[in-house]
């Protein structure tokens, strides 16, 4: 069964580009351009991984994630970030102590992208 | 010793009282201790000591002593409880023998009862020892019989008994008395130690032999033992020594044989008593003659000597009068000496004189030939030539017909003497020559008198002198003789009246015409006077006249002069001088106009000046006293006392005391101030300035001054002083010094905080341009321009005139100091003095400079943050925008043959996607801020670990040297100062380059200058980074800080690496310096504070 990969950034160059090199190795791919929609997204897709952005309007991608991880718990979530604004400690760091299972940092490379998101549905299986 | 039989002084019966008590007291005392020692009853005893006590008071006292001795013989006797019968006896008895000892030894002679000859000493032995106690024996024996104390039969039997006892009390204790008092020397020991030694000898062999305290075996053969000490004590110690050595070892002797011990006893008691006794006398005996023996011949020997030293002192005495004698006669022979030298001396003088002689004579015949001359005239005429013979006129041609030849021809003629003085060409000299003529000739004397004609040629241009004097003095002289009518007038007095002596005859009328009208009464009364017969004094003749001249100008003469008396005493004539009195008159008029306006000036200046006679207490107030103090003319005394009892009570006596020592010191000038009580009881405050005339003996005689009211000038004074305190204080409080130079003296006066500012003190520093550039820094001194300078200029500058300057106080401490001054320029524009002030910056441009640095930092700080928050936004939104870039490239590419062209391209675009990438990383190293780690680290450590790593990256041309000491423990963040550290080294290999080179990494700790509150001194561990690279210029220095600041090429540096580096230093409190010179390379140094308390391996403070 395909896995179905839920992309959470309000960036949309990104978004997109995450999408286009996923679908590509084959996984179901479903985008949401922020928090709230990757909330409704998530609560009806039961996504097998959730890839979001961590800093985003409307509704903040920690905040997401947290929320995402009260409702199904076993949810592999990789937070995903350009790098936080002045004031803001790692965020990657952050995230990844409320809730995020993986983390990476903007921007990567293709082929980094692909093992984390490999690992992280390895961890799944 | 004498008795005095007959005391008239009441000391003298005291005396004899004494003497009676103590005799009484030790015969008493003898007695009991004779007693102690009895063999019958208690009256006869073995040895009786009263007796020799008896014999030597009749001895020394005289036969007036025996009342005393029967008193004391009878108390004795009475005491021992014998019946008053036989007491009485031996009243009677033992002095009767004593008075039979002296009787006896007196008449055989002369008897000297010190013991100190032969004969005396034999007859003591024979008439005191052997037969006197006859008398006694037989008395008080018969006395005990009669008594009843003893029956008769025994008479014979005691009778020799009680006559040894005697005997042997008299042998024995007389001579230790006798020689005691009868001494010729005083009673004292000498050679002490010996006497002591010999003392203790007489007692041990005493105690030892003749004691009993060895068996009498032994004792019996050494009983002799005691004649070598007696002996010894005799040569030594003479007659007294004897008799005392004798008594000791008698006493021993006795005490031993009536205790039954010692060489004497054993046998019965008479035998007993007759060995002891006859060794006592004998041992007595030889000893008082060896004494005597010896004391004659040291007698004989001393008399000896005196005659010998008389015989010297004769043979001296004739010496010297044969040396008197001698030296008279000796003194005669000079005497005759001096005479006839005298006498000698005398016809030399004699002679001398006569050769000596000034007047020449000679006699020329009858043919003018030279008959005689005597020496002088022969010295002084023949000029080597023989006279004699020769006439005079062949000899001096040059007279002929001249003066001389007249006067001779002419004495000769008349046959008249004649004198004359002529000048003689031929020797120079004027000559005074006496001719006295004869029928025969001429006789002549001449003398030599040009020093006579000299000194009449000098009176006479002295009194040319006198007249030039009087005419420079403007002194003429007169003489008007009454009885001639002639006037005589000096030159001088001609020219006073304005007339020539030529055409001028000094009449009586025609000087009256030259007197105006109204003074020609005075000027001829002193005339009219003499005409009358009257003589005119002084005082009359001394008058003022003027003289109309002949060009119309008034002069004002002054004659003084006296009356010339004939003998009878009538006037005939006046003498006198006269002179020119117009300037004096003149200047007399002047003198009293000066004085009134001078009492005029003293009234304008509130002053009351006076003069006091201190002898005649007599004060003269000239001044406005009335104006000044408010008393009128009638309420001023003319003494002292009034000015001194108007001092105020508490400046009197200092006053006055001020004045007094002013006398004394012979001062000529006193001033005081004062405060005087004015007419209305106020006090006014007066300067009183005075100067003093004394006479020659000192006294002072007139003192001139002047009161000046100074009230209201004291008080100006007091608030001038007031508001010159204020000033001082605050220019104290600012630290603001004033000071002010004189463009006319030169002079530079400074204020009292000036003085504080500069650290010196008034007493010891005087300010002078000079004096103060020179504690001016060394490097300032000629940057600042000084007064002189400014003066100069005319229009200096704002910037000449204010500035800062450092100055050097003497303790070496520098200040920095702002001057703010101007020119003072007078009404014409002169300037007349530099006016400024001083202002101690110091602390002020210190708080300045720190508030500058502060600003800087925190205007640095703002640019970070801002810098921060912009990178952070930027490094989001560009991390974003490089996902689809390296994601998409990736992706694109990996579907692409390897090698297609677009495949190159896009590996092209990663690479530069892959810098974008890595540029973001660093600014958000950056911006990234309180991510810090915060711990207690050693920095040592920290630093080891990050070289490590750092060693396989830097290339291997380049060397590393490491300094590393231990350093007390910093906080901070572990991977941001190893971050700064890579940072540093890695722009140092870039400064390197490809050459070779060294960094050096130092670590150490150093002290912070300045003090950290509560006194400590802050500590800081140091980490520097130099290296041998190119190096910067200064404006590349100042920038590097700088974010994005770079001298890399574009691609090989962000411009970052020294701004984080920068940050993370501030951001642990520490700071961050650098320094570099181009082609030297650089150096960082970084100061983190140290924990401060905190131990550490090594305090590299030391």
């Amino acid at each position: 069964m395909t896995k179905q990969i839920l992309v959470i950034d309000d960036d949309a160059l990104a978004r997109i580009t995450v999408e286009q090199v996923l679908a590509s190795t084959c996984y179901r791919v479903t985008c949401a351009a922020d928090g709230e929609e990757g909330i409704r997204l998530f609560r009806s897709l039961h996504p097998d991984l959730v890839i979001a952005d961590l800093i985003m309007p409307i509704r903040e991608g920690i905040e997401t994630i947290l929320e995402m991880k009260r409702e199904q718990p076993q949810v592999t979530i990789i937070a995903m970030s350009g790098g936080g604004r002045l004031g803001t400690p790692d965020i990657l760091k952050m995230a990844r102590q409320l809730g995020a299972d993986y983390t990476i940092a903007k921007p990567f490379r293709s082929d980094e992208l692909t093992a984390i998101v490999r690992q992280s549905l390895a961890r799944n299986v | 010793m004498i008795l005095p039989t007959a005391p008239q002084m009441p000391t003298d019966v005291l005396r004899s009282l004494g003497i009676l008590v103590l005799l009484v007291a030790a015969y008493f005392c003898a007695g009991q201790l004779g007693l102690s020692a009895s063999l019958v009853g208690k009256q006869v005893s073995l040895i009786w000591p009263p007796t020799g006590i008896a014999t030597a008071a009749v001895l020394l006292l005289g036969l007036g002593a025996w009342p005393i001795l029967a008193l004391a013989s009878f108390l004795t006797s009475f005491a021992t409880g014998a019946p008053v019968a036989f007491a009485l006896a031996t009243a009677l008895g033992n002095p009767l023998q004593a008075v039979t000892a002296r009787i006896l030894l007196n008449s055989t002679g002369p008897f000297d009862p010190a013991l100190g000859r032969v004969s005396d000493v034999t007859s003591f032995a024979v008439l005191a020892v052997g037969i006197s106690p006859i008398v006694s024996t037989t008395v008080g024996t018969a006395g005990l019989c009669l008594t009843g104390v003893a029956p008769w039969a025994e008479y014979l039997a005691i009778w020799p008994v009680w006559l040894v006892g005697d005997a042997m009390g008299v042998l024995l204790v007389a001579p230790v008395l006798l020689t005691s008092f009868a001494g010729r020397s005083p009673f004292r020991v000498r050679r002490r130690t010996e006497g002591t030694v010999l003392l203790l000898c007489l007692l041990l062999v005493g105690a030892s032999i003749y004691g009993g305290l060895i068996p009498r075996d032994i004792a019996r053969p050494l009983s002799y033992f005691g004649f070598p000490l007696v002996i010894w004590a005799a040569a030594r110690f003479g007659p007294r020594g004897a008799a005392v050595a004798t008594v000791i070892v008698a006493a021993a002797a006795v005490s031993g044989t009536v205790t039954g011990n010692g060489p004497f006893a054993g046998n019965d008691l008479t035998a007993n008593l007759f060995y002891l006794h006859g060794f006592l006398s004998a041992l007595t005996i030889v000893a008082l003659m060896l004494a005597a023996a010896l004391e004659e011949r040291a007698e004989s020997r001393a008399a000896l000597q005196a005659a010998h030293g008389a015989l010297e002192e004769r043979v001296a005495e004739r010496t010297m009068e044969l040396r008197g004698a001698n030296s008279a006669l000796r003194a005669e022979v000079i005497e005759r000496q001096r005479i006839e030298e005298a006498l000698q001396e005398s016809k030399a003088r004699l002679r001398r004189i006569l050769e000596s002689t000034t007047d020449s004579v000679y006699v020329l015949d009858a043919e003018w030939r030279f008959a005689y001359l005597n020496e002088r005239a022969k010295a002084l005429l023949s000029e080597g030539r023989e006279l004699l013979g020769t006439t005079v006129w062949e000899a001096f041609p040059d007279a002929v017909d001249g003066p001389i030849w007249h006067s001779f021809h002419e004495a000769m003629v008349n046959q008249a003497p004649t004198s004359f003085e002529t000048f003689y060409q031929r020797f120079g000299n004027w000559y005074e020559v006496h001719v006295y003529p004869s029928e025969d000739g001429l006789t002549v004397f001449y003398r030599n008198i040009s020093e006579r004609k000299r000194a009449a040629e000098a009176l006479r241009r002295s009194d040319e002198h006198l007249a030039r004097a009087q005419r420079a003095a403007a002194i003429g002289t007169w003489e008007w003789d009454a009885t001639a009518g002639a006037v005589t007038w000096s030159p001088e007095t001609y020219r006073l009246f304005g007339v020539s002596p030529e055409t001028f005859v000094p009449k009586r009328e025609a000087v009256l015409a030259l007197v105006p009208e109204e003074d020609r009464a005075a000027a001829c009364r002193i005339g009219d006077m003499v005409l009358l017969g009257q003589i005119p004094t002084p005082s009359d003749v001394a008058l003022d006249h003027r003289v109309m001249l002949p060009g119309g100008e008034v002069r004002v003469l002054r004659r003084e002069g006296g009356a010339v008396l004939d003998p009878e005493g009538r006037p005939t004539g006046l003498i006198g001088t006269i002179q020119d009195v117009t300037a004096q008159r003149q200047a007399r008029e002047r003198l009293r106009e000066s004085e009134q306006r001078y009492r005029l000036a003293a009234r304008a200046a509130r002053c009351a000046v006076y003069e006091w006679d201190p002898r005649a207490d007599r004060v003269e107030y000239a001044g406005s006293t009335e104006n000044l103090f408010g008393y009128t003319a009638q309420d001023i005394g003319s003494a002292a006392g009034w000015w001194k009892d108007r001092l105020h009570p508490s400046d009197r006596a200092r006053t006055i005391r001020s004045l007094e020592a002013a006398f004394t010191q012979g001062a000529e000038f006193w001033d005081a101030e004062y405060r005087f009580r004015r007419a209305d009881g106020t006090y006014a405050m007066v300067h009183d300035r005075a100067y003093t005339a004394y006479d020659a003996g000192g006294v002072p005689i007139r003192m001139i001054g002047a009161k000046l009211d100074i009230t209201d000038r004291k008080d100006i004074e007091q608030e001038l002083r007031v508001s010159a305190t204020h000033l001082a204080r605050a220019q104290q409080f600012a630290s603001l010094g004033s000071f002010e130079y004189d463009a006319d003296s030169g002079e530079v006066h400074w204020s009292d905080e000036t003085y504080r500012i500069f650290g010196v003190a008034p007493e010891s520093f005087t300010p002078t341009i000079a004096s103060v550039w020179s504690r001016l820094h060394p490097e300032d001194r000629d940057k600042v321009d000084n007064p002189v300078d400014l003066i100069r200029r005319r229009r200096p500058s704002l910037s000449e005139l204010s500035c800062d300057y450092r100055v050097v106080r003497p303790d070496g401490e520098v200040r920095l100091l702002h001057r703010e001054c101007d020119l003072v320029f007078d009404d014409v524009g002169k300037i007349i003095s530099v006016i400024g002030t001083l202002q101690d910056v110091t602390e002020i441009r210190a708080a300045e400079r720190e508030r500058r640095e502060l600003e800087a930092q925190l205007l640095q700080a703002q640019k970070m943050e801002a810098l921060g928050t912009l990178a952070g936004g930027i490094a989001h939104d560009l991390n974003n925008a490089l996902v689809p870039i390296l994601v998409l490239t990736d992706l694109t590419m990996s579907k692409l043959p390897e090698e297609s062209s677009e495949r190159t391209h896009l590996e092209v675009v990663l690479q530069g996607a892959e810098r974008a990438r890595s540029l973001v990383q660093q600014i958000l190293a950056f911006a990234r801020k309180d991510q810090a780690q915060i711990q207690r680290l050693d920095l040592g450590e920290t630093v080891c670990e990050a070289l490590r790593l750092l060693r396989a990256i830097v290339p291997s041309s380049i060397r590393f040297e490491e300094a590393c000491e231990a350093v007390p423990p910093v906080l901070g963040d572990a991977t941001q100062l190893q971050q700064a550290l890579f940072n540093l080294i890695t722009n140092a290999a870039h400064a390197i380059g490809d050459r070779c080179g060294t960094i050096r990494v130092e670590l150490g700790m150093v002290e912070d200058e300045g003090l950290a509150p509560g006194g400590l001194r802050k500590r800081f561990v140091h980490l520097a980074v130099s290296d041998t690279g190119c190096g910067m210029d200064e404006p590349t220095l100042q920038r590097i800080f700088e974010p994005f600041f770079t001298t890399k090429q574009i691609g090989q540096g962000t411009g970052l690496g020294l701004s984080i580096v920068h940050g993370i230093v501030t951001r642990h409190g520490g700071r961050i310096e650098a320094a570099s010179q181009p082609g030297d390379g650089t150096q960082f140094d970084i100061f983190l504070p140290a924990l401060t308390g905190e131990p550490y391996e090594k305090d590299a403070v030391a």
